[in-house]
């Protein structure tokens, strides 16, 4: 068992956890007959081959390539608090400063970023976004403010 | 309709200010879009969407299709002078590709790419115009169980032909279907996986899923690692580009073989540009006299996925219009955003929207010698596109998928739903789990649910529906011959071992 794949055996257990998950709801739904299907029926179809495809990957596992997942955490919290920010703020805060904050914390995760090329895109984004977005397209944002 | 008046009314539509311009804006993006490594023409598509919402769907799909055929274009051009694909499809290109580059003759490298996309495109035009619309007439005699099996087959396909282990394509369509089941079942009203959220009523949306899965992740994955080395990128200049008659004369037949493999791959729904190029490069390589030039600057090995890639890029249409099932991923979203402007590709497509379809061909025609014409003498421009470093690149991109997303419904909501996918996209990356698939089932779901109730519906709940059409069975036997035809080498690794090694050492002996 010295090749045994973490990884994969996690990820399979993963998928059947969803299978299962999924299962559980869909029996709450109608079923229906054959002639006459239910909304229950193709979530508890596909909850079982969900289940059984990650059983079969759980198997394959034991024998698969050992792989290496790596995690760097510096561009999951920065990109994604990004837009987290970009997606709770902007119609509270206004598309200039969701949008600021957006592309300063996207532009910091690259080490080569001065705090001078970062404001210079966040200015060049912004004028940008406005003329096409707002003007143009009529998106309805405020620049500031919700 | 025949092909002639067909061709007129086309050239009505399309040789108009309005369409060309848009053609036009559509081969450039897609170019533009093409070249730059890390962000294919499946989320360009999806970033430039919201911005046709204001078009004609005429000037829009006539723009989206130019971006999906312009990237391919652009794709190789990273994987020549950098060995970077700038899209998955384009990754075999760089086998001879950057070999040629460093020999110095990147400029011919360039210009044969372009020379045989061109071709390639053009093949697969003349086949789109000429099968579409029959396959079209054909598939007016189609009921449920037809659309169900043929939709079975593309989801079949799609999940075994990625790349990598098969089981785990499927694993990745059945939860594309599972994610397509979230919202309101159209035929009873029920709600599903909904857990009480009002925004999850009308399901989940296609354009925050895709720009999660193929923007996001990607950036995720990307971002900050080192600036990619862009000091040893050659000037190409004009006269670098001529190729001698030597090339010309090696290239042109593996540029027929590499066209006629992708329209056939990309004529199958579910199989896509990537599978093709790859397949003609081995094809390539089995017929070639001397095998071991391959990997070291064979023409051959360059031209032939490109015919490949773009011949299948424009014969993945061919599914997508006439039966509404797409040829691959990026079709998908192109088939969501026909769904968006009102069109509902179906076989009826041909006659109800003529100028729409005449149209369309007719602009790949012209998109086609635009991007022939735009590549090569601006191919400075492009390789200038190379160095344009990550901190610009990822947060313009992150800003315009959060704006482009927001816009479709005006929702935060979607936005929120990018970082969820994005999260997905990057697991499933991580663990191979490949992330086309789960969009081509997303996409395919509610139809494929629709059509197997329908079917049983009409057939008061006798299984054997599917089997007693004979076009439906001739659909399910395919798809079951796919299915078992990739899991093979699977099981014979498990139980041949011996058999696969000693192919493995064949196969070692021939590099």
């Amino acid at each position: 068992m010295s090749d045994f794949n973490r990884n994969e055996l996690q990820a399979a257990l993963v998928l059947i956890g969803l299978g299962i998950g999924c299962l559980i709801i869909a029996l709450g739904y109608p079923m229906g007959t054959v002639v006459r299907m239910g909304a229950g029926f193709f979530p508890v179809a596909l909850s079982v081959l969900l289940i059984g495809l990650g059983a079969v990957l759980a198997w394959q596992s034991r024998t698969a390539e050992k792989t290496e997942v790596v995690l760097r955490l510096r561009p999951f919290v920065m990109i994604l608090g990004g837009i987290l920010a970009w997606a709770l703020m902007v119609d509270r805060i206004g598309f200039l400063p969701a949008t600021a904050i957006l592309v300063v914390l996207c532009a910091m995760v690259e080490r080569e970023t001065t705090w001078r090329s970062a404001l210079l895109l966040t200015a060049g984004l912004c004028v940008f976004g406005w003329l096409v977005f707002i003007v143009g397209l009529k998106i309805p944002l405020s620049m500031l403010g919700g | 309709m025949d092909l002639i008046s067909g061709l007129a009314l086309g050239i009505e539509t399309a040789i108009t200010a309005e369409a060309l311009l848009f053609c036009f804006l559509g081969v450039t993006i897609g170019m533009f879009i093409g070249v730059l490594p890390g962000i294919g023409p499946l989320a360009a598509v999806a970033m430039i969407l919201p911005i046709t919402y204001h078009l004609e769907p005429m000037a829009a799909l006539i723009m989206l299709a130019g971006i999906f055929y312009g990237a391919q274009y652009g794709g190789s051009t990273a994987s020549i002078l950098l060995n970077l694909p700038g899209t998955s499809t384009t990754a075999v290109t760089a086998i001879d590709g950057y070999p040629m580059a460093k020999q110095g003759r990147a400029g011919v490298a360039l210009f044969i790419t372009t020379l045989t996309s061109f071709f390639g495109g053009c093949f697969a035009i003349v086949l789109l115009m000429s099968f579409a619309p029959a396959l079209g007439a054909m598939a007016l005699k189609f009921s449920s169980a037809e659309y169900f099996s043929i939709m079975l087959l593309g989801l079949i396909a799609a999940a075994t032909m990625s790349l990598g282990n098969p089981l785990k394509g499927v694993a990745s369509v059945v939860a594309g279907l599972m994610l397509a089941m979230v919202g309101m079942d159209t035929t009873s009203g029920q709600l599903r996986y909904t857990f009480g959220i009002l925004e999850l009523q009308d399901g989940l949306n296609l354009v925050a899923m895709a720009m999660g899965l193929f923007g996001v992740a990607e950036i995720l994955k990307n971002a900050g690692t080192p600036e990619r080395d862009a000091s040893q990128l050659q000037k190409v200049r004009m006269r670098d580009l001529v190729p001698t008659r030597k090339d010309l004369s090696q290239c042109w037949k593996p540029a027929i073989r590499g066209a006629g493999i992708g329209s056939f791959i990309g004529t199958l729904p579910g199989a896509g540009p990537t599978l093709a190029a790859f397949l003609s490069y081995a094809l390539e390589k089995r017929v070639a006299r001397d095998p071991s030039r391959f990997g070291r600057g064979a023409i051959e090995g360059i031209s032939a996925p490109e015919a490949a890639n773009n011949a299948s890029t424009q014969a993945a249409f061919i599914p997508t219009l006439a039966l509404g099932i797409p040829g691959d991923a990026a079709m998908a979203v192109l088939l969501g955003a026909m769904m968006i402007h009102g069109i509902q590709p179906r076989p009826e497509f041909f006659t109800e929207h003529a100028d729409l379809f005449w149209g369309l061909v007719v602009s790949f025609w012209v998109g086609n010698l635009m991007l022939l014409v735009l590549n090569i003498p601006l191919i400075g421009i492009w390789v200038r596109i190379l160095t344009i470093p990550k901190r610009i690149l990822f947060p313009a991109v992150t800003f315009f998928i959060c704006v482009g997303v927001y816009s479709v419904n005006n929702s935060p909501f979607d936005v929120l739903m990018v970082i969820v996918f994005g999260i997905v996209g990057y697991l499933m990356n991580a663990f191979q789990y490949p992330t086309a698939p789960l969009l081509m089932g997303f996409i395919l779901g509610p139809m494929i649910e629709q059509h197997f109730r329908r079917a049983l519906l009409f057939s008061r709940g006798d299984l054997t529906t599917f089997i007693d059409r004979p076009i439906s069975a001739a659909f399910l036997a395919a798809a079951a011959i796919l299915f078992v035809a990739m899991l093979l080498p699977s099981l014979k690794a498990r139980f041949g071992k011996s058999a696969a090694a000693k192919k493995s050492q064949e196969s070692a002996s021939a590099e």
